[in-house]
């Protein structure tokens, strides 16, 4: 089965200024991509370049096995048959929803399709509503809906929920995943939100500074981070010097096991998880600050000169500069 | 790298239209220069005689005056009908609108037949002589009077626009209402003022009807004046183009000081917050009843009394059909062609913005520096030598209401292309529609309004227009503003008012299409 999308070391330059400098990614078939990164890395210009809204300076794309932009090719947007939604909606203001979703329908039967989609998005009955007549999450749906309807093979999804507020928005995305996995198709979801690029998507894209540096599962994007500068993006890590001899390397923490053996000087990655918090009476920490979540608590500690973030259980009473005994459990990553 | 395409580099195709249409809009501007170059030793000799430069001076002072003027009346009533809760404001918004539609030769006659040497108060007073208001007074009032609405709704727009936090965030930091206004409200409305007033002075250095009427030595009338006394083109066209060179410093100037003048500008949903008069409704409402009554009733009540004085002499009405066909006929094929031509000069700036669609753009809307009678005698003396079968045809009078309007139409359309969100168009284009089919299906319903707005706007001051028209019509071609000016020229006052009602009525109702977009 051919691959829904393969970029190939795009790149794309306004002005001098390098916005995406190597977009290298594959996407199966059926697939939820998300393309995960800080905001201004190139992961909405790598979305317009391919829907065809932009043109690449060098590389390729090809779509279902068919390139759309290489040195010979050029497939404009309206012939790639992409689905995009756009952070803002973009729906047609002079158009009633039903209008918006048939925009890109030919032939008969378009009404079926437009009560097909919108059964699908759950927004049966609001066909003659008006765009401003909408809550922002129905403008949303309407806005998925129209990219749905023509059957595209691949639909690109840009910061989708950053509209919505805190509540709305998990509600949103579990519904978007369902639609998307319903309707069968590809998806490229474009966000810097770190929790939603994990939960809805089956692989992730991390973009920074114009590339894709790695393309993994969630799981393994966390606990296998490419590189330091990938570990600090991917949640919270705590990043400390060490010597390593084969398995085991030498830290403040004391000497750990390493995942995988190396030697001489290494970074050790230490997710604040993997340490614990002992209250008894062989200290060799000090507490410098807490910060309280309810659901758990992120506690630094100053340890042999080194500042540690440790993760630790809701029900656990610290204060500031209490004296406490921090271990690490598990093996750590060496860089 | 055949396949490679700069999607946002400019169609050639569109350019190659602008600069033909540009070069075209050009033409009378620079066979001005053409022409002042015949003997241009002699030109200059007479710009530069004294009863020449009193002419400049004349024009700066009289332009001047009409910004103050208009500032003075303008950003009261618009402070008035924005931020306080002044009895009855939307009427008043309405009424302080209407004056545009009130030609200022039309107010110009009407003061004139009024209390002019011949005018009927003079005879209800039984006087012998009122002072006599021909001159600068003359020519100033009936331009102010008719000029302020532009800095009314600039500075209406300007008021709506500002952030009411920003007021707030004043008194909480502990000043009074009073040093609020002045150092937080006031420096913001700086732009507003000064779009306002360059409107205002353009007004006055391009209007011929007022200075006409009141015999005001200002540019615009002597040009007339040696054009149809003097037989050196050289000398009218050297004054021509030092009118132009005026305009445009008054345009670079106040280009300057809104460049200047910082403001922080941003959508602004939050309902202004409004201050209660008290005591003070009174005398308020008395300052717009009076603004009104100058700028509105009073010029309506005159030409309505000599309507009425008329007929009872026997004046015949049906005399006025040929002249509102023709004015119609010319507004409206002018307003339509400038809304064709129109399309693709905005279109590029809008989309393509970058070096060569300003320098297009400039050239477009130069003929907001080019009164209707510099253009007129331009083409005139371009017909005669050189084409002598266009001259005193429609077309070319059309060209030349193109030259001075087609600005016009230009900023509201431009606004209305810049309000679509580009995500909207992208969008088209992902769902397979080609860029002509998202143009037609999702761009041009948007810009409507727009469209229709700054196309009504042409056929407003098409309506208005007199001294290109007085210059260009073929013989025989009588329009209202033709009608008007003969009528009063002759002092038949009573012969020039019904043109002058069914032009106002008519402006007054293409007006409705020009504000309904904005309100």
């Amino acid at each position: 089965m051919t691959d829904a999308l393969i970029c190939n070391h795009v790149t794309k330059t306004f002005d001098r200024t390098p916005a995406v400098t190597d977009l290298t990614f594959t996407l199966p078939r059926g697939d939820f991509l998300a393309l995960l990164g800080p905001s201004g890395c190139g992961k909405t210009t790598s979305l317009r370049l391919i829907a065809g809204l932009e043109s690449p300076n060098s590389g390729s794309i090809i779509l279902n096995g068919k390139p759309v932009a290489s040195d010979s090719v050029w497939i404009p947007a309206h012939q790639r048959k992409v689905g995009l939604v756009f952070q803002d909606y973009a729906l047609f203001p002079h158009m009633n929803v039903a209008r918006n979703i048939s925009y890109g329908l030919n032939g008969s039967n378009q009404r079926q399709r437009v009560g097909e989609v919108l059964e699908l998005v759950g927004l049966t009955g609001l066909e003659k509503r008006l765009p401003h007549e909408l809550s922002g999450g129905q403008q949303q749906r309407v806005a998925l809906a129209r990219a749905l309807a023509p059957n595209p093979s691949l639909i690109l999804l840009d910061e989708p929920f950053s509209n919505l507020d805190a509540g709305l928005r998990l509600q949103v995305r579990e519904e978007v995943r369902r639609i998307v996995k319903e309707a069968d198709v590809s998806t490229i979801l474009v966000t810097h939100d770190q929790e939603e690029a994990f939960s809805l998507a089956d692989d992730v894209s991390v973009m920074l500074n114009g590339a894709i540096v790695q393309t993994a599962t969630p799981l393994e994007l966390y606990t296998q981070p490419a590189t330091p500068e990938i570990a600090r993006f991917i949640g919270d890590a705590n990043l400390i010097d060490g010597i390593a001899h084969g398995d085991r390397v030498e830290t403040t923490l004391g000497e750990l096991a390493l995942q995988k053996p190396a030697t001489g000087p290494v970074k050790v990655l230490i997710r604040p998880e993997a340490v614990s918090i002992h209250l008894d009476d062989a200290p060799n920490a000090e507490v410098t600050a807490i910060s309280y979540f309810g659901h758990d608590q992120l506690v630094t500690v100053f340890i042999n000169g080194e500042t540690i973030q440790v993760r630790t259980g809701a029900d656990i009473r610290i204060e500031r500069g209490q004296r406490v005994r921090v271990t690490v459990e598990g093996r750590v990553l060496g860089y | 790298m055949i396949a490679r395409r700069d999607l946002h580099s400019t169609p050639p195709l569109l350019i190659i239209l602008n600069t033909l249409l540009v070069g075209l809009l050009l033409l009378p501007a620079a066979y001005l220069v053409i022409r002042a170059a015949d003997d241009p030793g002699d030109a200059w000799d007479y710009i530069t005689q004294t009863r020449t430069l009193d002419v400049l001076w004349n024009s700066v002072v009289l332009a001047l005056m009409v910004a103050l003027g208009s500032t003075i009346l303008g950003v009261p009533l618009a402070w008035l009908t924005v931020r306080t809760d002044l009895i009855g404001r939307r009427w008043w918004t309405v009424l302080f609108t209407l004056p545009l539609v009130l030609p200022s030769y039309v107010g110009a006659f009407a003061l004139l037949s009024a209390v002019g040497p011949s005018g009927f108060v003079q005879d209800w007073l039984g006087v012998e002589r009122l002072p006599d208001i021909r001159g600068f007074f003359g020519a100033w009032l009936s331009i102010t009077l008719f000029a302020f609405p532009y800095v009314f709704l600039s500075v209406r727009a300007g008021l709506r626009g500002l952030d009411p936090q920003l007021e707030a965030a004043s008194q909480v930091l502990g000043k009074n209402p009073l040093q609020t206004f002045l150092r937080i409200t006031f420096p913001q409305l700086i732009p507003s003022i000064q779009a306002g007033a360059l409107l205002t002075m353009l007004y006055a250095l391009s209007d011929f009807g007022a200075v006409a009427f009141m015999r005001f030595n200002a540019f615009t009338r002597v040009i007339y004046i040696q054009n149809t006394q003097s037989f050196r083109p050289s000398r009218v066209a050297m004054l021509s183009l030092e009118l132009v060179a005026l305009a445009i410093l008054v345009i670079i100037v106040s280009r300057w000081i809104e460049g200047n003048a910082a403001a922080y500008r941003r959508q602004n949903t939050r309902p202004p917050t409004r201050i209660s008069l008290g005591r003070w409704q009174i005398p308020a409402l008395l300052f717009c009843g009076m603004v009104i009554m100058l700028a509105l009733n009073a010029p309506v009540g005159v030409i309505a009394y000599w309507l009425i004085n008329g007929l009872q002499t026997g004046q015949e009405l049906n005399d006025i059909f040929e002249p509102l066909q023709n004015s119609m006929r010319i507004a409206g094929i002018t307003a339509l062609v400038a809304g064709l031509v129109g399309l693709p000069l905005v279109f590029l700036q809008a989309r393509f913005p970058g070096t060569i669609s300003r320098w297009l753009n400039i050239g477009a809307t130069l003929g907001f520096a080019l009164p209707g009678v510099v253009v007129a005698i331009s083409l005139v003396y371009f017909a005669t030598r050189y084409a002598g079968s266009i001259y005193q045809t429609l077309p070319l009078l059309i060209f030349a209401y193109l030259v001075r309007f087609l600005p016009q139409l230009i900023g509201p359309l431009r606004a209305s292309f810049l309000q679509i969100n580009p995500h909207v168009e992208e969008s088209a284009l992902t769902l397979g529609k080609n860029r002509w089919q998202v143009f037609a299906t999702i761009t041009a319903p948007l810009i409507r309004s727009g469209w229709i707005a700054g196309v009504a706007l042409v056929f407003l001051t098409v309506m208005k227009e007199l001294p290109a028209t007085l210059i260009l019509s073929p013989t025989g071609f009588s329009t209202l503003a033709t009608e008007i000016w003969s009528a009063t020229g002759e002092a038949f006052y009573a012969r020039a008012a019904a043109p002058a009602l069914v032009l106002v009525l008519v402006s007054a109702l293409s007006l409705i299409y020009i504000l309904e977009p904005n309100d």
